[in-house]
């Protein structure tokens, strides 16, 4: 694939983080309370190690084809027809993805700072940032999130603060492992939408520097663990903070506790969290607006701006259906639909890769 | 000179309307359509031949002319002005347009009453530039107290004396088809990045114009992007600053009758530095660059931020507060966006006018429209003290940028702001910020990206953008490479222990 300019390890980080964290931050504690009650963090926890394997995998499978994108090597692997129909697919269940965030931060939006403001408003900025955002290049993108990245850690700063300074019981977390491997195992299944976003490196590896080296997989893996360890904080702080039963009543309870705490000047941290988070939640959609528009534009050969624009049209539409025809998408499609394109599907193409050794790189590119 | 000679490999030479005919004083003066100030005078030198001396009076030193150029002619010995005549520069020359250019340099033609068709010029350019003194805008506590001024020689002079090194080089442009004006790079060979040469010269090859009016034509189409409010050239005028600036690497370009020298690329963060922060101790200076840099978000967010606050968001701020502001909010007749609206442009009036007025009258003017209009305001219940309190903080942040140019963007950019949390609280400002974070990440300044230390997001940088560490410990540039020994002396020489 002709790019202007290559990645390194370190920038593929900020790439997979931005795209990681994202909207599921804020209601992940009361969701894997329902799923796993008090074990939670183990239910992360371990999603957090089956996603690194899973980041493995899609490395076995991305090394065969150095410099080259999902939507390059899945006709190499499958041949030219059902290649397109498998990138076809990626597009579509990354609209629905997109979507599905985009609905979701609105919702949450329009219950937390506005209550009154028309959603096709909301429709409109969200549809702007998204094309504005997607159109830079790939190392204009990796500038702006590596910047935004500090108010990650900004994020992090503030609930540290809140924390410390919030009434907690540390006995709401005992007795560990009370409510069964099995439930816990179970529970895993929830808590994988909220690692959205790392199948995202089936196209961004594709602009490695050193694709054939483990690390260049570095970042990737760093990603993940820095994910896991904001989630794991998160889900821990909450289940000490809130007592089981309010916590089951609480969808966000990120954004409750922040409410409910403040200092001497500021009364309400949840709106200044809100407003950070929404800088990150806008970053996930650009990512994923990007890596698709690559799809749209090797599928029907127009130039990356052209589909940029035309995934942000479709996105707004989808979204804009959804959220007005009230369709709720319910979490557990997405999570189905995340193992189909971010597990299966790669396997089934690292076995063909395997069994009938496929394997080419980039014409422009020497490794 | 030297730098004359580079003139003939400049792209930049244009098919000339004036047609090579024969030299002669008729069709010179004919070109210059007998304009009065042309001087036309005989000499018999002492061995009588005669001369004819051709010049644009207004342009040429009397002084010069008399001592270094008749003088001489009339004493000559020999028919041989070359080695006779002592002048900085003799041009021999047969081409007309090579007189008439010359002429208008400040040049004056002596030809040979015998007929030969080969004239001489001489150089008598009166000087009239005014002496090199303290820059006006650019002021320093402790810096040096030079200015540029509007000669480019004089310019190319300063930044020669604080850059001695023979790597120093000048490249020569004229522009302009109907009136010309002198142009010059002046880079540091080795330092200066090649590319950044590179792309400044293929943009200059595209600059083709009647006339340079002012530096703003150039720069206009040399900066990487017109549409935004970020300055992506830096523009100084000490040549102390310049200097530091071309040992870093970075490229200068001077254009004549401009007292300002134009650097390239300049990032963001450049904006922020001042030569007062490498004079004082690294502590200060620091700070002062942090100042600065939160003065400037001040300004662009504090008047948002009161309007969101307000309007939207009043349980963020303290109950005590909220009372208080209650008060004075409830007697005002506007919506808080409207409030700040009219604060802001009295206070732009107000700029304005201090500017246009002379110094004198300036400083009453300013204690009648603040102090007395301000508090008027109040009082009369068109404003509230929340919204002059904020205006007040935003203004006096803004005045704390350095640079005009970075403090125009916050105006540029602050209105939006204002109008965007005015409609959408929160939410506006977010997406207001991260407009202008998506837009600083993309644009660049001479293949640099513009907004560098943050992003893309390099640590290591902030050691010399948002804090100026102890020069010693700055990252290891071209212009800093041995610095790091200069701190490896003991601080105690005595072998004792206690």
């Amino acid at each position: 694939m002709k790019v202007k300019s290559r990645i390194s390890s370190f920038e593929l980080f900020f790439v997979l983080v931005h795209t990681m964290v994202g909207v599921g931050l804020l209601s992940l504690p009361y969701r894997t309370n329902i799923a796993a009650g008090n074990d939670g963090w183990i239910s992360v926890l371990i999603t957090g190690i089956m996603i690194q394997l899973i980041v493995l995998i899609i490395w076995f499978l991305c090394r065969k084809f150095p410099n080259l994108t999902l939507y390059d090597f899945s006709q190499v692997i499958l041949g030219k027809t059902p290649g397109s129909v498998v990138n076809l697919l990626y597009i579509l269940y990354t609209l629905i993805v997109v979507s599905y965030v985009f609905v979701i931060f609105l919702e949450t939006l329009k219950r937390w700072i506005l209550p009154e403001t028309p959603a096709w408003i909301l429709f409109l900025m969200g549809g702007f940032l998204l094309i504005y955002g997607g159109t830079s290049t790939i190392k204009q993108m990796v500038a702006l999130f590596s910047f935004l990245f500090l108010f990650i850690l900004l994020l992090c700063f503030i609930k540290v603060l809140v924390f410390h300074d919030s009434p907690k019981d540390i006995r709401y977390l005992l007795p560990i492992g009370s409510n069964g491997a099995w439930t816990i195992l179970k529970s895993t299944s929830s808590t994988f939408v909220s690692f959205l976003g790392f199948e995202t490196l089936l196209i961004y590896y594709a602009f490695m520097k050193q694709p054939k080296k483990l690390s260049a997989m570095k970042g990737a893996f760093l990603a993940v663990l820095f994910v896991i360890l904001v989630y794991l904080f998160i889900v821990i702080s909450s289940t000490i903070l809130l007592s089981p039963d309010e916590i089951n009543h609480t969808p966000e309870p990120v954004l409750y506790i922040l409410s409910a705490s403040g200092m001497t000047l500021i009364s309400r941290f949840d709106l200044i969290f809100l407003a950070i988070m929404s800088l990150i939640v806008v970053t996930t959609i650009i990512s994923y607006t990007f890596s698709a528009s690559i799809g749209i534009s090797k599928l029907i050969h127009v130039k990356h701006k052209t589909s940029v624009i035309l995934f942000g049209v479709f996105v707004l539409a989808v979204s804009a259906a959804f959220y007005y025809l009230e369709l709720a998408i319910p979490g557990q499609w997405i999570n189905l639909l995340i193992i189909i394109f971010g597990l299966i599907i790669p396997i089934i193409l690292l076995f063909i890769t395997i069994i009938f050794k496929r394997e080419e790189s980039s014409i422009h590119e020497k490794n | 000179m030297l730098f004359k000679q580079n003139k003939s490999q400049t792209k930049i030479q244009k098919k000339s309307s004036i047609n090579q005919s024969v030299l002669s004083i008729e069709n010179i003066k004919t070109q210059l359509n007998h304009s009065d100030d042309i001087m036309e005078r005989e000499l018999h030198s002492y061995k009588n031949h005669s001369y004819i001396i051709l010049y644009l009076s207004p342009l040429v030193d009397q002084d010069i002319l008399e001592s270094k150029i008749i003088k001489p002619l009339i004493k000559m010995e020999n028919n041989d002005i070359q080695n006779e005549v002592h002048n900085e520069e003799i041009i021999r020359t047969n081409s007309n347009e090579e007189v008439i250019k010359r002429l208008l340099e400040g040049y004056c033609l002596i030809l040979e009453k015998s007929g030969k068709k080969e004239g001489f010029l001489l150089k008598a350019l009166a000087a009239y530039d005014r002496e090199v003194t303290e820059p006006s805008i650019e002021q320093t506590i402790q810096g040096a107290n030079v200015g540029f001024v509007e000669s480019i020689d004089k310019n190319i002079f300063l930044l020669r004396q604080n850059t001695r090194t023979p790597k120093l080089t000048v490249k020569s442009y004229t522009f302009g088809t109907v009136t010309t004006t002198d142009v010059r790079i002046v880079y540091v060979e080795g330092l200066a990045n090649p590319e950044v040469i590179k792309k400044l010269e293929k943009r200059l090859k595209y600059f083709n114009v009647d006339s340079i009016r002012s530096p703003g034509d150039i720069t206009d189409s040399i900066e990487d992007h017109t549409f935004t409010p970020f300055p992506q050239l830096l523009l100084t005028e000490r040549p102390d600053r310049a200097s530091a600036n071309l040992k870093d690497g970075k490229v200068v370009l001077l254009i004549d009758g401009s007292p300002v020298a134009i650097v390239l690329p300049a990032t963001f963060m450049s904006f922020f530095s001042t030569p007062d922060d490498y004079i004082t101790r690294w502590e200060l200076g620091s700070f002062f660059r942090f100042l600065r840099l939160f003065s400037y978000m001040n300004a662009l967010l504090l008047p948002s931020l009161y309007v969101a606050v307000v309007s939207f968001h009043y349980e963020m701020i303290p109950l005590e507060l909220v009372y208080s502001l209650q008060t004075s909010i409830s007697y005002v007749p506007f919506p808080p966006v409207i409030e700040l609206l009219i604060l802001q442009l009295s206070l732009e009036l107000l700029r304005e006018a201090s500017i246009r007025l002379p110094p004198s009258v300036a400083t009453t003017f300013g204690i009648v429209g603040a102090v007395v209009v301000g508090t008027a305001m109040v009082e009369a219940g068109i404003v509230s003290f929340g919204a002059l309190i904020i205006v007040s903080i935003t203004a006096v942040s803004s005045f704390v940028q350095p640079n005009i140019e970075m403090r125009s963007s916050i105006r540029v950019l602050g209105f939006p702001l204002m109008i965007y949390a005015a409609i959408f609280g929160f939410t506006g400002i977010w997406v207001g910020l991260l407009t202008i974070f998506i837009h600083l990440s993309r644009i660049r300044s001479f293949g640099e990206p513009y907004f560098v230390p943050f992003a893309p997001l390099k640590v290591r940088d902030f050691k010399d953008t948002i804090v100026r560490v102890p020069s010693w410990m700055r990252n290891k540039t071209h212009a800093f490479k041995k610095v790091k020994k200069s701190r490896k002396w003991k601080l105690d020489e005595s072998e004792e222990p206690y």
